[in-house]
């Protein structure tokens, strides 16, 4: 039985449909992440969902009850804020408890509950400290508590860690993880970083303009993309999206391109070749040594670079002809809107 | 915004704001628009009978309006120039840290807060005073005469007492414009070979600009309505030396208990008040998200 | 020229020794010229101050005496008069009772345009602006008519209803641009954690706004406190301000000194330290916001 559910959802700001018709299904204990690029509408179906906004039009429901027109006093769910939206006159165990204190839950429960949270995320010694006190990371932990102690039927994520830095944002993530995994509790996260979404999702909803592209776990949107949005959305670096007719050598070995159509091919089908050898020629036009992999950008005549990724150290040179060679059977086959025509056959690396 | 608390909210907290400003603006303007259009004297009220714009007539021909108009101007411009210069120069004074700087800000401030009566009788008889006022003194000191401000200078001495009151306030907001100055900018500037008075010229002077307008346009519309000292010193004198219009429509109203014409110049100085604030407002509206 | 750092500690000895040697002359200029100049202007104020304590034939006397033994028995005199605690009362009834009366019209207004903005909020603030562009000296006829008809002229209420209108603008203006500064999440946040409208009142906005709002009122106080254009047109005995009371004293006769910086003094001290502590308030509510 769905937990939480989205019936043809509509959104209006004046004149402009922020939200076009979204249905979606969530079940009880999933980690829902809601990504996409920036004013897709991913944080706006958020504070729908957590009553923040109206809905214009459709209908939400949680747990069998229609809570479209309740006010988010009432409906159990609680929000991680960006910006963490603590309480700064507050200490840290009054911003935790604040929710309880307004329900008028007994103190002890209260006391026992704050105390909990506190020493999952390690605030037990900020306990009495304010907000003010608190570096970036710390306060983060403090909004994760402030939901977690409040115990609600979802849990609400808007870009926490946007305002960390890069180092604290994969902890945090491993954290966040490891939360979810310990509490089993329904979470819908949402985030601009793929790779956030890949990680932490049990399915991925990715949004454009209003409308959901693709719902599905992580692995099935980057081997089977349902349109050429999500396909280069999904994967770093981009997935290599070349319109057939500027490579019309790759008509013998992809066959069944529909005219006018996409051919797909993620960095790590793609080989990088002595010159001469495979399906197209180009000449190197950057090289990116990380260390575990290398990716180089050849030049082959088309609009941008191709990508491709190798496990081994570099072996060419800026400047250099080389040959690529795709593996054919992981091709993606895009007709001339976007739309998957074939998904690639082998998913295997 | 939750549907279940529709506009109504919003609208009800806002309504004795916007209700009590309305009254206040509507009402008075429209029985000023009436008082001016009948005769009304406040010693004998009931002959009220309708005169069209007599009153304004009477107003205008009054050998006093020219000269309280161009009291007023003398006095609002004496006072913006000197603010405006003297405010820039005492914010460039106390810009860069120096010891008890704190301190001087907060002593600088204070003639803004003295009460304009006790502005006006200060200067009079404390500094002004040809006998034993303090200017006095320091002429004798020089062998000099001292002079009678009050009676040989009466726009002057006003102008004196309503600039000092103003300075500070001029000042502050100088102080507080610079202090947003980009401090960066100023040492490119240094770098560039900018000596000081360039820097002033091309850095401080743009950056101050908006300031200076403001300044400019708040005391105009704060100057307009000079009138506890002019009561408390000169009562207009001597003659009609130091009348502004303000004081003038005062006079008809509250000595001559003429209300009409009164009403009638009040309504010229609303109309000349209005065409500030249009441009004032216009500049404060961009300011506002 | 390849030299690496070498011998760190040799040249920071002369460089401090040199620094030190070279003193900051246009800054010391500047500083005394600061100081000099603020003395200048506040120097009427000292003046005042210094009479204030002085007796009545000691404030006349001419050359000025700078050294002389002070004696409050101007202050224990104008305390005595009794009008003059009359006129203080009213000054304290009225300026409080505008401020309060201010702040209770102008917050819910504030909140209401800070958290509930629709388009018209911005062309309601700016029209409320503009009440308070208009001299006073426009609406004097009416006022006076108005107040002599309901029997408000020279009363403590009629006062504390023109000053209230008065300053609402400004009041409004100013809690707006405060609450305004509370970032939204926070009470949505509240929101989320089962805060009603009251609730989100109650527990984040007073709390958070309890500083705009003291700044407010203190800026509000000031202003009523030296409010003389209506305090001197539409009091008479009763009803008078110490503004008024002050301008009384300039008739001809009686005109005594000591006494009068006394009773100016007293009248002007409190609000010239509210002042010193409300200097950024003022700013900002005097130019509605235009230089922050």
């Amino acid at each position: 039985m769905a937990f939480l559910q989205l019936r043809n959802v509509e959104k209006f700001f004046g004149s402009n449909r922020a939200i076009k018709g979204v249905d979606l299904t969530i079940e009880k204990g999933e980690f829902i992440v809601f990504v996409g690029p920036s004013g897709c509408g991913k944080s706006t179906l958020l504070r729908l969902i957590a009553g923040l906004e109206t809905i214009d039009s459709g209908s939400l429901y949680l747990d069998g009850r229609d809570i479209t027109d309740l006010p988010s006093s009432k409906r159990d769910l609680a929000m991680v804020f960006q910006s963490y939206a603590l309480y700064p006159h507050m200490s840290v165990a009054d911003n935790m408890s604040f929710a309880l204190r307004l329900a008028k839950a007994d103190p002890k429960v209260i006391e026992e509950k704050v105390q909990h949270a506190a020493k999952i995320l390690n605030l037990v010694p900020y306990l009495s400290r304010t907000p003010r006190e608190l570096s970036g990371g710390q306060r983060q932990r403090v909004a994760i508590g402030r939901a977690i102690v409040r115990s609600p039927k979802v849990f609400l994520f808007d870009e926490p860690l946007s305002n960390l830095d890069a180092a604290l944002r994969g902890q945090t993530r491993v954290e966040i993880a490891k939360l979810h995994r310990d509490l089993g509790a329904t979470t819908i996260y949402v985030t601009h970083d793929q790779v956030e979404a890949m990680t932490l999702a049990d399915r991925v909803v990715v949004l454009r303009d209003g409308l959901i592209e693709q719902v599905g776990t992580p692995l099935e949107l980057y081997d089977k993309p349902a349109n050429q949005f999500v396909a280069q959305f999904i994967g770093t670096p981009q997935m290599n999206v070349v319109p057939i007719a500027d490579l019309p050598q790759l008509q013998a070995a992809v066959k069944g391109v529909p005219s006018g159509g996409f051919v797909g091919l993620r960095p790590e089908n793609i080989s990088v070749k002595p010159a001469g050898v495979g399906q197209v020629q180009g000449t190197v036009e950057l090289v990116e040594a990380l260390g575990a992999e290398t990716l180089i950008y050849v030049n082959a005549g088309t609009k941008t670079p191709l990508v491709a990724r190798q496990s081994t150290r570099p072996s060419v040179r800026v400047g250099e002809p080389v040959g690529i060679e795709i593996d054919a059977a992981a091709a993606h086959l895009f007709d001339a809107q976007g739309r998957v025509a074939r998904a690639a056959a082998a998913a295997a690396h | 915004m939750q549907r279940s608390a529709p506009r109504l909210l919003p609208r009800l907290l806002l309504a004795p704001a916007v209700t009590t400003l309305f009254l206040w603006m509507i009402v008075p303007l429209v029985m000023t628009i009436y008082f001016s259009l009948i005769r009304y004297n406040l010693m004998q009220p009931g002959a009220n009978e309708f005169i069209g714009l007599a009153n304004f007539e009477f107003f205008l021909t009054d050998p006093s309006f020219i000269t309280s108009v161009i009291n007023s101007l003398q006095l609002i411009g004496s006072v913006i120039i000197i603010t405006v210069i003297g405010g820039i120069a005492l914010a460039l004074l106390v810009n860069d840290p120096f010891p008890g700087r704190g301190f001087v800000r907060m002593l600088l401030i204070s003639p803004f807060f003295v009460m304009p009566t006790v502005n006006a009788l200060m200067w009079k008889h404390m500094m002004m005073n040809p006998i034993y006022g303090v200017f006095a003194q320091v002429a004798h000191f020089f062998g000099a005469e001292p002079i009678d401000f009050m009676a040989d200078w009466p726009l002057v001495s006003i102008i004196v007492m309503v600039a000092w009151q103003w300075l500070p306030f001029a000042c502050l907001i100088f102080i507080t414009a610079l202090a947003s100055m980009n401090r960066e900018q100023l040492e490119a500037a240094r770098m560039d070979g900018a000596n000081y008075f360039q820097q002033f010229r091309f850095m401080y002077l743009p950056h101050l600009a908006r300031s200076i307008a403001v300044v400019i346009m708040i005391e105009m519309i704060f100057l307009i309505s000079v009138f506890a000292e002019i009561f408390t010193t000169t009562g207009g004198g001597p003659g009609d030396a130091s009348t502004n219009l303000a004081f003038l429509i005062f006079k008809q109203a509250l000595l001559n208990f003429d209300a009409g014409v009164a009403s009638a110049g009040a309504l010229l100085a609303v109309v000349l008040a209005n065409i500030v604030a249009v441009f004032l407002i216009r500049m404060i509206g961009k300011n506002l998200d | 020229m390849s030299r690496t750092i070498e011998s760190p500690t040799a040249v920071p000895q002369t460089a401090t020794a040199r620094r030190k040697q070279a003193f900051d002359w246009v800054g010391a200029v500047r500083a005394v010229a600061a100081w000099v100049v603020t003395l200048l202007i506040i120097f009427p104020i000292l003046f005042l101050a210094m009479t204030a304590f002085k007796t009545e034939l000691q404030a006349i006397e001419v050359p000025t005496h700078w050294f002389f033994t002070p004696t409050l028995d101007n202050f224990r005199e104008v305390q005595e008069r009794s009008d003059y605690l009359l006129y203080a009362k009213n000054s304290l009834i009225t300026s409080i009772g505008s401020t309060l009366l201010g702040l209770a019209i102008a917050a819910p207004a504030a909140y209401s345009m800070a958290f509930f903005r629709s388009k018209r909020t911005r062309d309601i603030l700016m029209w409320m602006l503009s009440t308070k562009m208009m001299p006073a000296v426009g609406a004097l006829v009416p006022v006076y008519a108005l107040a002599q008809r309901s029997g408000l002229l020279d009363t403590t209420t009629g006062l504390i209803i023109i000053f209230t209108l008065s300053n609402l603008p400004i009041m409004v203006w100013m809690l707006y641009s405060y609450f305004k500064d509370i970032p939204n999440e926070i009470l949505e946040a509240a929101r989320m954690d089962g805060a009603g409208v009251w609730g989100e009142f109650r527990y984040v906005l007073l709390p958070l706004g309890m500083g705009g709002l003291a700044s407010t009122g203190l800026l509000c106080l000031v202003l009523a406190w030296n409010e003389a254009f209506w305090a001197l047109n539409l009091t008479a005995a009763n009803a008078g301000t110490l503004a008024a009371l002050i301008a009384s004293y300039s008739s001809p006769e009686g005109l005594f000194w000591a006494k009068l910086s006394a009773a100016s003094l007293l009248a002007i001290a409190p609000i010239v330290v509210f002042g010193w502590f409300s200097q950024k308030q003022l700013v900002q509510g005097m130019t509605f916001g235009a230089v922050k």
